[in-house]
């Protein structure tokens, strides 16, 4: 306790008209990684925390409840199994832990699952909501008795029904399509990315890509003292290298191997060169955490390893026209 | 659409919906293939066994091997479980950081750090010394051409040659990492198996001849050099007169420090630990159970190889031939199985053809103990302790600064090691004992984790236990009490050669483990004074 206030005093210290900040992205359902995005901002004593999108999770995991009120579960190809409450919990904790959506239902109801898609749908729907619901309202309730900001945006992954969700915070401010302040920074935000071989919900071809950020870029006071905070990352800047894949959802080999290829965006390249913000924040590509500079602007992309429970985030220190100090940091 | 799901295979358990995919570059199939390489067959066979049978006379290597396996089962438990908690590249470091203490990984980088530079080094000269000279020197005498076997003789002692061919070997392993993992494992995966090959036709082609016939070629090849008609047992009359048994009667005591031996290529089948963040499935009992396959499957073999060398050749041979009773005429350093199996065939293809895919195997092992390196220079820059530099990789991913700097080191010590072999095979027994600390404190990192990191420990596959205490557990105090065992052998044993200079073996294995926890120290000081924290770098966050 000692050591965190200690660590915030020194951040109210800090020379006037400096602003730091944590950036994380891609948590996927991880309510662990949510928590600790959350408990970052009194950690490093930040002053805003944002989120670059990506909330919701991939996968549902039935439990399936037996009439004696044992469960069953499978989790990482594992088969797990129990009798009590308390054993129930943890198993449905250590399914939140992973990044997916623990579903409690009988064998009939797991099994109708298992053959109507349109049910199915459903239920994703259910489950995903009513976690982002919590989710809101713990960082409502918590980060405004701490006075830290928090910018949240959904990624290319996240369905529009989420939207809603980030709308109705009390707190937590929604970025997305948008400029907001961070200290005396602009900050514009944008969840689409390019296509990906996944179609998913926030996907616009380059020009579209391009035009929309346009649109916010036209719009900021001053573009060199701004924040881009793009889920994609720009295209060929080593933060968006991963392996190639194939129309059908397979990954391509080359020579019988995985081809490692850029899959960011040229729009998002193309506009951070135009305008030259002074940072920009990227998600997105998981396995490709890394820093570059391009022209004056640093672009960060943090990665993501949500499912084993660690948050990969960066804490970033801002004076009005440079970045002070950054570093990359699992929590 | 990101909404339409879709069930999985019956076998994943849960329902997914289509959305960005994370796609991890190593499949779990070539992660096998890389943690079985250190402790390759025909390495052992090549530099372990017949040291093992001369540091143990009366022991049996049978028994050895046996005893070495729940050995080997324990580090590659202690390290899989560990790796699937925390599947990210940086191998021990990543884990004892992580589990422990920030300042307790560094002890336990340095201590790796150090015995794969020592390794690598030994590598270099090994390349030259049981590779490049055996094969000249076979060839050589089987063809008839004394020229090829003077070179090899001469170059076996020039400086000049050993330098030239071991930093060739250095930079080759390089620039195959340069090229990125889609070719790397192309070629990890080709040269791996022109090493089982060559192992595999030398066991096959012995298991169908007979002793009979080795002995009989064996002396018509012999007779040609030395013009003795018998030097089968020639070698075996000039060994007992040497003092060397030859056909001692079994003791238990005498196969302790053949376990301390083989243990020394067979329990580091955790490699794959070093990519854990590269691995497919890597938070799966996969990642555990191809580190034992790969600790587990080289030992059988070896007992396999052992037990048809010993029939074809005879053991009494082979321990005379090991014991340097070999006439003076047919002597070759090292490799003598694919030696005597080129003279018990007599053709100097099939001599060239053996030898020559087994040496693909120095560059392969050097490639494979580099990763260690680079990945924790990886890791540590991440954590900024080490500057964001080197991280820089180039465009097919490789990490091309961090993998330069541990290849220069390496060069340092290999250069150091050709001016002074005689200390430096010293050296190499306490690259053993300076590993072990490590492999020790992952060991103890196993023992802790369910204590000290519980959420993570319940909700990862490492979830297992035996009689209710963890598995993770279970194999993490196997590790260290191996730990401890190895380390009792070598300074019991006056054989392995590690006890001669206690202060020296204490400098090179201590030494580096005290250096990294006052570094950390350091550095940490001077972050700070730059303003950047690095133990926040090390601290979970607490959830909200």
């Amino acid at each position: 306790m000692a050591s965190l206030l200690r660590r915030r005093r020194e951040a109210s210290e800090s020379v006037a008209g400096t602003v730091s900040l944590y950036y994380a992205s891609d948590v996927h359902g991880s309510e662990v990684c949510w928590r600790k995005f959350l408990g970052a901002g009194r950690f490093y004593g930040v002053d805003a925390l944002i989120m670059g999108g990506d909330l919701t999770g991939k996968a549902v995991v039935p439990v399936t409840r037996a009439p004696t009120g044992s469960f069953s579960a499978t989790l990482m190809r594992e088969q797990r199994t129990g009798t009590t409450p308390e054993q129930l919990e943890k198993l449905l904790a250590a399914i939140r832990f992973n990044g997916m959506y623990p579903w409690v239902a009988d064998e009939i109801e797991v099994a109708r699952a298992h053959n109507d898609a349109a049910f199915r749908d459903d239920l994703f729907e259910t489950v995903m909501l009513d976690e982002l619901r919590r989710w809101i309202s713990l960082a409502d309730e918590r980060m405004a008795e701490y006075g830290i900001d928090v910018f949240v945006m959904p990624g290319n992954d996240d369905p529009w029904i989420c939207d809603d969700v980030l709308e109705a915070a009390a707190h937590v401010q929604a970025c997305d399509g948008r400029i907001v302040r961070v200290g005396s920074h602009e900050m514009i935000s944008c969840a689409y990315s390019n296509p990906t071989p996944w179609s998913s919900p926030r996907e616009l071809d380059e020009d579209a890509l391009y035009a929309r950020l346009r649109d916010l870029t036209d719009g900021l006071e001053d573009p060199a003292s701004a924040i881009f905070n793009l889920h994609v990352p720009p295209h060929a800047s080593g933060l968006d290298t991963a392996n190639e894949m194939n129309p059908d959802l397979t990954m391509r080999y080359v020579g019988g191997q995985p081809h490692p290829i850029p899959v960011g965006s040229t729009a998002v390249r193309q506009i951070i060169e135009e305008v030259q913000p002074l940072l920009a924040l990227h998600g997105h590509i998981h396995e490709s955490r890394g820093e570059v500079r391009i022209g004056r602007t640093l672009a960060i992309n943090t990665g993501s390893e949500y499912n084993s429970g660690h948050i990969h985030g960066a804490v970033v220190s801002l004076e009005p026209d440079k970045v002070l100090r950054h570093q990359f940091v699992v929590g | 659409m990101s909404t339409d799901s879709e069930p999985t295979s019956p076998g994943s358990g849960l329902f997914a919906r289509t959305a960005t995919g994370l796609v991890r570059g190593v499949p779990p199939r070539s992660s096998l293939i890389i943690n079985f390489i250190p402790g390759h067959p025909t390495q052992t066979m090549v530099a372990i066994l017949l040291f093992a049978l001369a540091v143990g006379a009366g022991g049996n290597p049978f028994l050895a091997i046996l005893i070495v396996i729940p050995m080997s089962l324990s580090f590659s438990y202690a390290f899989g479980l560990l790796t699937q908690m925390i599947p990210r590249s940086g191998g021990d470091y990543m884990l004892v950081s992580r589990i422990m203490h920030p300042s307790i990984g560094w002890v336990s980088v340095f201590c790796m750090t150090t015995a794969g530079l020592l390794s690598n080094a030994f590598f270099g000269i090994a390349v030259m010394i049981v590779g490049i000279v055996p094969l000249c020197v076979a060839v050589g005498l089987i063809a008839d051409w004394p020229g090829l076997v003077l070179w090899a003789q001469e170059a076996s002692t020039s400086k000049a040659w050993l330098i030239f061919f071991g930093l060739s070997m250095f930079a080759f392993s390089g620039i195959i990492q340069l090229w990125g993992w889609r070719t790397l494992l192309r070629i990890q995966n080709i040269f791996f198996w022109m090493v089982t090959a060559s192992i595999g036709i030398v066991t096959l082609v012995t298991l169908f001849q007979s002793n009979g016939h080795f002995e009989d070629r064996f002396n018509s090849f012999a007779q040609e050099f030395t013009d003795k008609p018998d030097a089968y047992q020639g070698t075996i009359a000039a060994a007992v007169k040497a003092g060397v048994a030859v056909d001692p009667s079994f003791s238990f005591s005498a196969t302790i420090p053949m376990v301390a031996v083989f243990a020394t290529t067979a329990i580091y089948s955790y490699w794959s630990t070093f990519v854990g963040g590269e691995l497919r499935q890597a938070s799966t009992i996969k990642t555990s159970n191809n580190m034992a396959l790969g600790g587990v499957i080289p030992l059988i073999i070896v007992a396999i190889c052992t037990a048809v060398f010993f029939k074809t050749f005879g053991g009494d041979f082979l321990r005379a031939a090991n014991g340097g009773g070999l006439p003076a005429e047919i002597q070759t350093p090292g490799t003598t199985f694919f030696y005597l199996s080129g003279i018990s065939v007599g053709s100097s293809l099939y001599t060239f053809v053996i030898f020559a895919l087994y040496i693909v195997f120095w560059p392969l092992i050097t490639y494979i103990s580099t990763l260690q390196q680079t990945r924790a220079i990886f890791a540590m820059s991440f954590d900024g302790v080490l500057p964001k530099g080197v991280t820089r990789v180039n465009k097919n991913g490789c990490p091309w600064l961090a993998l330069l700097i541990a290849l220069l080191l390496a060069s340092v010590i290999f250069i150091y090691a050709v001016y002074d072999q005689t200390g430096f095979f010293i050296v190499l027994a306490y690259a053993v004992l300076v590993q072990l600390i490590a492999m020790a404190l992952v060991g103890l990192s196993g023992i802790l984790a369910p204590r000290l990191r519980p959420e993570l420990y319940r909700a990862s596959a490492s979830q297992k236990s035996f009689l209710g205490i963890p598995l993770v557990s279970i194999a993490g105090f196997g590790a260290v009490l191996t730990g401890i065992f190895i380390w009792w052998a070598y300074l019991h044993y006056d054989q392995l050669g590690a006890n001669a200079n206690i202060g020296k073996m204490l400098a090179w294995t201590v030494g580096p483990a005290v250096l990294g926890f006052v570094l950390y120290f350091v550095v940490a000081a001077i972050r700070k004074s730059q303003g950047v924290n690095v133990e926040l770098a090390y601290r979970e966050i607490p959830p909200e």
